[in-house]
């Protein structure tokens, strides 16, 4: 199927007003790993929450099978509003609100979570990591890969995508069992996600707007695109 | 033409060389379901871990043959690193088209060879070695296909439409991580858990490549003499 596309490479590339600067690339590249491996690290610990379920509250398979199901149902969901509403409202919202949600809220869930027990809290805390850890992933893959020029992009994007994912997808949940092992109590990821939430907020707040809507831009043409099945 | 900051950009606001919504949205879907397969290929592996280690892994002792497995997954993780750099240079030399097809291919050999290899009872140390080299590829190919993929992606929506397109990098995900965790569960339910070490694991992967094939018969404004 994918013979048929027609290649993008050299297509239409905003050009920007002088003086309305976007991030440069240091900062696409410093803060791009920190909102990967902040985004990487929480998801893995709601993969972890998926285990907490069935030892600590209990739950059957099925239930858990289901809480996973949804959860893909929320990546979805969430990824095509997070989509739109950075097309509409610029990247810059989209990184930060959800951010800010999380790091107020995900220690309050846990606690709610740690006192009572409850199924109702389990799928609470597992919707809003749903939610505001995924609505932002479009927003973030767009700054990162408009911020880079086209002639590098491609290998850009891959290796600031692919590092913190790497790094930190094998070791979160070996560094989240023993964190539990050791303290012995569940608040102890809730700080734990707090903190990494916030690295991720002073991440989303340092980098500069990149969405060509919110700066001001007029196309220009590289290249012509390569027609289909050429 | 100009288009001043802080406006609403709609679809009216078309640019000369981008591709119509239509096209852009045809491409859109053929890099997803691309990178969805991908994403189903590697995922199915970790949950097959433990019958993948049983049938590569020469150890009666069920710990150790585990841990040969969580090998073979951390050589895909290292490989994605690797495939990143030498993939996505290949995208902004070559162009991204290339990559997609590049990595798609190296990702369906792995597969391919996995599958198909048989296990260390049979042709002995080189089952191990070939897994390990296939779960290297794979990560390779991974690593490449993430940043072809979503590059193509915001490239082919067309400016004003980016976040759209690099939505569905979320939804490919979502989409193969449900589809993996049902093939897993749905084997694991049918098959004793004998019969899942043997065979089982590998109709997870055979599934995919049958499922792959009849959807390039089937793509839309795809003839014959277009390949």
């Amino acid at each position: 199927m994918r013979r048929a596309i027609p290649e993008t490479k050299g297509s239409a590339e905003p050009k920007f007003d002088v003086g309305v600067a976007g991030p440069s690339h240091r900062q696409i590249v410093v803060l791009g790993l920190a909102l990967i491996g902040a985004g990487t690290i929480l998801n893995y610990v709601q993969t972890y929450m998926a285990t907490f379920g069935q030892t600590e509250l209990k739950l059957s398979t099925t239930v858990s099978m289901a809480a996973q199901l949804s959860g893909n149902l929320m990546i979805i969901i969430a990824s095509v509003i997070g989509g739109i509403a950075c097309d509409r409202w610029g990247r810059r919202p989209l990184l930060i609100v959800p951010a800010a949600v999380l790091v107020g809220s995900i220690l309050p869930m846990i606690m709610w979570v740690d006192i009572s027990r409850s199924l109702a809290g389990f799928f609470a805390i597992n919707l809003l990591l749903g939610i505001f850890n995924n609505v932002c992933n479009p927003a973030l893959y767009v700054a990162i890969a408009e911020s880079l020029p086209p002639q590098g992009r491609s290998r850009g994007f891959a290796l600031i995508y692919t590092f913190p994912v790497a790094l930190l997808g094998g070791t979160t949940q070996m560094f989240v069992t023993w964190l539990l092992h050791v303290t012995g109590n569940i608040l102890a990821l809730g700080w734990y996600m707090t903190g990494i939430g916030a690295i991720g907020l002073i991440a989303a707040l340092l980098l500069p707007e990149s969405a060509p809507s919110k700066r001001g831009w007029e196309p220009i043409v590289t290249d012509t695109i390569v027609p289909a099945a050429a | 033409m100009r288009y001043p900051a802080r406006k609403g950009l709609a679809m009216e606001h078309w640019v000369d060389g981008q591709l119509s919504k239509a096209q852009a949205r045809k491409c859109i879907f053929a890099a997803t379901l691309g990178c969805g397969l991908e994403f189903y290929d590697f995922l199915t592996f970790a949950f097959f871990a433990i019958q993948i280690g049983h049938t590569f892994f020469p150890s009666s002792n069920a710990y150790l043959s585990l841990m040969g497995s969580l090998a073979v997954f951390g050589t895909g993780f290292i490989g994605r690193p690797i495939g990143a750099f030498v993939l996505g240079g290949y995208g902004d030399r070559v162009g991204r088209k290339p990559a997609m097809m590049l990595s798609m291919a190296m990702m369906g050999m792995a597969i391919a060879a996995l599958a198909l290899t048989p296990g260390y009872a049979t042709i002995g140390i080189a089952a191990p070695i070939i897994a390990v080299l296939a779960r290297f590829v794979q990560g390779f190919a991974l690593g490449g296909e993430v940043g072809s993929a979503t590059t193509y992606m915001v490239e082919a929506g067309g400016i004003a439409r980016r976040g759209r397109s690099a939505s569905c990098q979320g939804v490919c995900q979502g989409i193969a991580l449900s589809l993996g965790a049902s093939v897993g569960l749905t084997l694991s339910a049918l098959l004793s858990p004998a019969d899942l070490t043997s065979f089982g694991w590998r109709i997870a992967f055979v599934a995919r490549r049958i499922d792959c094939a009849v959807r390039d018969l089937d793509a839309p404004g795809h003839s014959r003499d277009q390949r």
